[in-house]
């Protein structure tokens, strides 16, 4: 059988912003790879706090109890997911007060060509296959409450306009105190050589649309480097207004045999 | 607001010419005057490039300034236009097969040269080397989408009698020697090595364009010379069936030649014209070696960089 081995790059930029508040790292076990991005969010140092807490419980069980094997990850990263909403939640500042800061949480888990994946907040997960990019993700924000209400009849188009406003608001992240959302894969997906998958914060997506994504994940030979820091670079060029802290992460398949 | 076909800044359309660069509607015309075959500026490909001026035009292909109205930045694009098989339509964009030309070659042609843009797009981690982004075949050809440099080749820079100091040939060598061995290394030769394609950039450093790998399989397939690919520069055994990456060594050796003489490389066999610094000398005199076996097998090997 092929052996089906990820190769992994990430890049970060600040962007226009005063703080880098997000973070990604990824780490192995045993024939595990997990990939983790938070994106924080809070005033001064609180999003930074929150992201670093976010990644880090994360990690730590990761490498202290990871699942048996993919099929019991999605299980893992919901509990991953509420043990790092725990420990966001009790960040205290200096003075000893709650902090209120919070972070979104995206994460990705493969074995031996096999993959599943989680998401808390609005950070995203694309797949790239077969000439397709794909969003894996769902956002939790406001605007997924709104659209819900107004298919449902409970509010009228006018007042989903009114709305909206705050429609990019976000209704799950770590920190909140108890998830209301966490969404994984329901079976591992099975994964194929020359597959890519993205992790990435709202920075990337807010300046770039999935074809100019796609474009530059076409363009880039194969090389995951070159792909997440061009995606970085490319979003920092194209925003039209201040450019958010930005962060990606490119996994990409290669066929083990030579 | 006005999109500049010569410089792909944009300008107020009264202007009437770009403030710039200076190119405008008169410019577009003139090179169409000058040469019919190519395609006009402003001319969209795969529905998302603009065509803009030409950059240059040979035997094998069309060079053109692009915008990229995706990614919303300046490209080059290489239209694959080999004179002696092809021509071009009326609607000034498409290209059909010459009567004359052996069938299927042009199919095979475009065929070499989508492999040869994909092993360069999948070589943009070496530095010094042109990024090749893609290709995407249209209207019976095909395109390679490359970066856009800044800056000038070395033939417009040391081209005719002009002569370099034997320090910049040494850096040129160990520059492009190092980008080479990686090549070979994947298995890619340039074989069209010459001041034409060596390109200094603005900021100083160097890059190895307008790669040979087809133009050589081409010309070596076709009965006469057709004027693809720059003869001078080129190892003795050039057009065989199949060359190894001395090939480059050759070449690396001629366009050295070339620079610290002012002379035509033909010419080195006939007369013996001295050089200064005899390191040099010696090293052009291993690159050319007549016979590939009794070249450097790596520039590394030959003391061009450490």
């Amino acid at each position: 059988m092929k052996e089906m081995l990820p190769v992994i790059a990430r890049y970060s930029i600040v962007g226009d912003r005063e703080y880098q508040q997000d973070l990604c790292a990824y780490a192995e076990n045993g024939g595990l790879l997990l990939a983790v991005l938070c994106d924080g969010m809070g005033g001064m140092e609180g999003g930074e706090k929150a992201a670093e807490a976010g990644v880090s419980t994360m990690l730590g069980l990761f490498q202290s109890m990871p699942p048996a094997g993919i099929g019991e990850a999605a299980a893992w990263m919901r509990a991953a997911f509420e043990a790092a909403d725990a420990s966001v939640a009790s960040l205290r500042g200096e003075n000893g007060s709650p902090m209120n800061a919070g972070s979104t949480a995206i994460a990705v888990m493969i074995e031996e060509g096999r993959m599943q994946w989680g998401c808390v907040g609005d950070s995203r997960i694309y797949l790239m296959r077969g000439g397709v990019l794909s969003t894996v993700t769902r956002m939790h924000n406001y605007n997924l409450r709104l659209d819900e209400m107004l298919r449902e009849g409970v509010i009228s188009p006018e007042e989903m306009e009114r709305e909206s406003v705050r429609g990019e608001a976000l209704i799950s992240f770590l920190g909140i105190g108890g998830l209301p959302l966490a969404d994984t894969g329901t079976e591992p997906l099975p994964l194929y050589p020359e597959d890519v998958i993205i992790l990435c914060s709202d920075g990337l997506y807010k300046s770039m649309d999935d074809q100019q994504i796609q474009a530059v994940i076409e363009e880039s030979g194969g090389n995951v480097e070159l792909m997440v820091r061009r995606l970085a670079d490319h979003a920092l060029r194209l925003a039209t207004g201040k450019q958010d802290n930005t962060t990606v992460m490119a996994v990409r398949i290669l066929s083990g045999s030579r | 607001m006005k999109k500049c076909m010569g410089c792909m800044n944009d300008y107020e359309e009264t202007r009437g010419i770009c403030p710039t660069c200076g190119y405008s509607d008169a410019a577009a015309e003139e090179q169409m005057r000058k040469a019919p075959d190519l395609i006009a500026p402003e001319t969209i490909l795969a529905g998302r490039f603009i065509v803009g001026r030409a950059l240059s035009l040979s035997g094998f292909s069309a060079v053109y300034l692009a915008w990229d109205a995706l990614l919303l930045r300046r490209v080059v694009i290489r239209e694959l236009f080999p004179y002696e098989l092809c021509r071009r339509e009326p609607d000034g964009l498409r290209l059909t097969p010459e009567p004359g030309a052996p069938k299927g070659l042009m199919t095979e042609c475009v065929m070499k040269f989508e492999r040869e843009v994909s092993l360069l797009s999948g070589s943009q981690d070496i530095p010094m080397v042109l990024n090749y982004y893609r290709s995407f075949k249209e209207n019976g050809t095909i395109y390679a989408v490359t970066e856009y440099l800044e800056g000038s080749t070395l033939e417009d820079l040391y081209g005719g009698d002009r002569k370099a100091p034997a320090s910049l040939c040494k850096k040129i060598l160990s520059t492009v020697g190092a980008a080479l061995d990686q090549l070979h290394a994947r298995g890619i030769i340039h074989a069209n090595l010459s001041p034409s394609s060596i390109y200094m950039c603005s900021n100083g450093e160097l890059a190895l364009i307008d790669f040979g790998m087809t133009k050589r399989w081409l010309s070596s397939r076709m009965r006469k010379d057709p004027g693809i690919l720059d003869l001078r520069y080129s190892a003795p055994e050039i057009l065989m069936r199949k060359v190894d990456p001395t090939v480059d060594m050759y070449s690396a050796g001629a366009v050295c030649w070339h620079l610290l003489t002012g002379k035509n490389p033909p010419d080195r066999l006939k007369k013996r014209i001295h050089i200064r610094d005899e390191g040099m000398g010696r090293l052009i005199d291993e690159l050319t070696a007549a016979k590939p076996e009794d070249r450097p097998e790596s520039f590394h090997a030959a003391g061009v960089y450490t």
